[in-house]
């Protein structure tokens, strides 16, 4: 849709909450500071290997001629989604830039990645190798290289410690292109706010925060397992928010096991 | 940054010297091959916003078909934008309006055509460029 959307850069003592549809749970944060006041990052050309073979819309093959090209109909299928190698040596993960471990628990990344040329469909592993749009439960999956449940051009994300995802790109245009991503990221020291009456009016909206709703359909469980080890709790429950008095309870006994 | 982004594509072709009509065969920065025409897909909207012509005297026509290997049509009078420049001055036609073509099957298929109409011959090419947007979404 071609409805405006403007992605922030966040700022200290902003809020930030992040919802995990398939366990109708969020994920609350106060940001502390943002470390980069330079949030683009024009990384170049997608990672496409030359000679590798995608899928194409049709139903068939095609060959990437070229590094960094999508040939015409094809798409990144299911676990083959790309990752994208920090292009400056010493990043904790050489493979993938934006991948930590719980170690960097004080630190997330809200990232917004935009495709070259724009019209490509994108979307995201999350984590990676795991199918995330669906449409009525399981009965159809959508996304890159199907019909819908894709966006255009421009897909945002937050990145934890201890998960990978990766990212999905289609063209269904009929000409092969040349591909490149630019990413706007905030690189956020955050803290869990500690009172439970301050959480529920987060989720609520009742205090302004930028909320980011992850594309995971399916509670693939490596997302709590790892959740629960890096900030000691999978979500805050969305479902008790309309009890007040059960939410506040409920929180409060979280965030007595709350690591950051 | 602002959702949606959308990148203003520029693309080039040139007509073939000595021949009074054809298909312009296309390329843009971002093409890694050449095309014979665009096939948006469905949900989008194709949107040409400028024409820049410079070369032998020809008419430039847009041409759309429904389904891809149809029978190419003008795309109507309006977007059939009549061009006709000489061999000297660039011409460069701004749409106040774009050209709006929306690809309500994913079948729809758009082409550059000329034509040299009642010109005896045409003798060198002419090198024509438009420049297009890819809209998602009909709303």
């Amino acid at each position: 849709m071609a409805q405006d959307k403007t992605y922030p850069n966040l700022k200290d003592n902003d809020y930030l909450v992040v919802t995990i549809p398939a366990t109708q749970s969020a994920m609350a944060f106060r940001v502390r500071t943002r470390v980069n006041n330079t949030p683009n990052l024009f990384y170049g050309p997608m990672t496409l290997t030359s000679g590798a073979t995608l899928p194409t819309i049709a139903g068939g093959t095609a060959t990437i001629p070229s590094a960094g090209v999508l040939p015409a109909g094809a798409y990144t299928p299911v676990g083959g989604g790309l990752s994208f190698p920090s292009p400056i040596t010493g990043a904790y993960d050489a493979t993938d830039m934006w991948y930590t471990n719980e170690d960097y628990r004080d630190r997330i990344s809200y990232i917004v990645g935009y495709s070259k040329p724009s019209f490509l469909q994108m979307g995201l592993e999350y984590p990676k190798g795991i199918q995330q749009y669906r449409f009525q439960r399981d009965n159809v999956f959508t996304g890159v290289g199907t019909q819908f449940g894709f966006s255009r051009g421009v897909i945002e994300t937050v990145q934890f410690p201890d998960i990978r995802q990766a990212w999905r790109i289609g063209n269904d245009f009929n000409f092969p292109v040349y591909t490149a991503m630019e990413f706007q990221y905030n690189e956020l020291i955050i803290e869990t706010p500690r009172d439970a009456q301050t959480i529920y009016n987060l989720l609520a909206g009742k205090i302004p925060a930028y909320r980011v709703d992850l594309p995971i359909q399916s509670a693939d469980p490596s997302i709590s397992i790892n959740l629960q080890k890096v900030y000691g709790y999978t979500g805050f429950d969305m479902t008790l928010l309309p009890s007040q008095s059960d939410a506040v309870q409920s929180y409060s006994q979280i965030l007595q096991g709350v690591l950051v | 940054m602002n959702n949606p982004p959308r990148d203003l594509m520029t693309f080039q072709g040139t007509t073939v010297s000595g021949t009074l009509s054809g298909i312009v065969t296309l390329n843009s920065d971002y093409l890694y091959a050449t095309t014979s025409g665009i096939q948006p897909p469905k949900g989008v909207k194709m949107k040409i916003w400028e024409f820049r012509i410079t070369g032998q005297q020809v008419t430039v026509q847009v041409m759309f078909t429904k389904t891809s290997g149809g029978t190419p049509q003008v795309h109507d009078a309006f977007m059939s934008t009549y061009v006709s420049g000489n061999s000297t001055p660039a011409l460069i036609i701004p749409l106040e309006r774009p050209i709006v073509i929306p690809s309500l099957a994913g079948t729809e298929f758009v082409q550059i055509a000329w034509n040299a109409g009642i010109l005896t011959s045409n003798y060198g090419p002419t090198y024509i460029e438009f420049d297009a947007e890819f809209e998602s979404g009909m709303i």
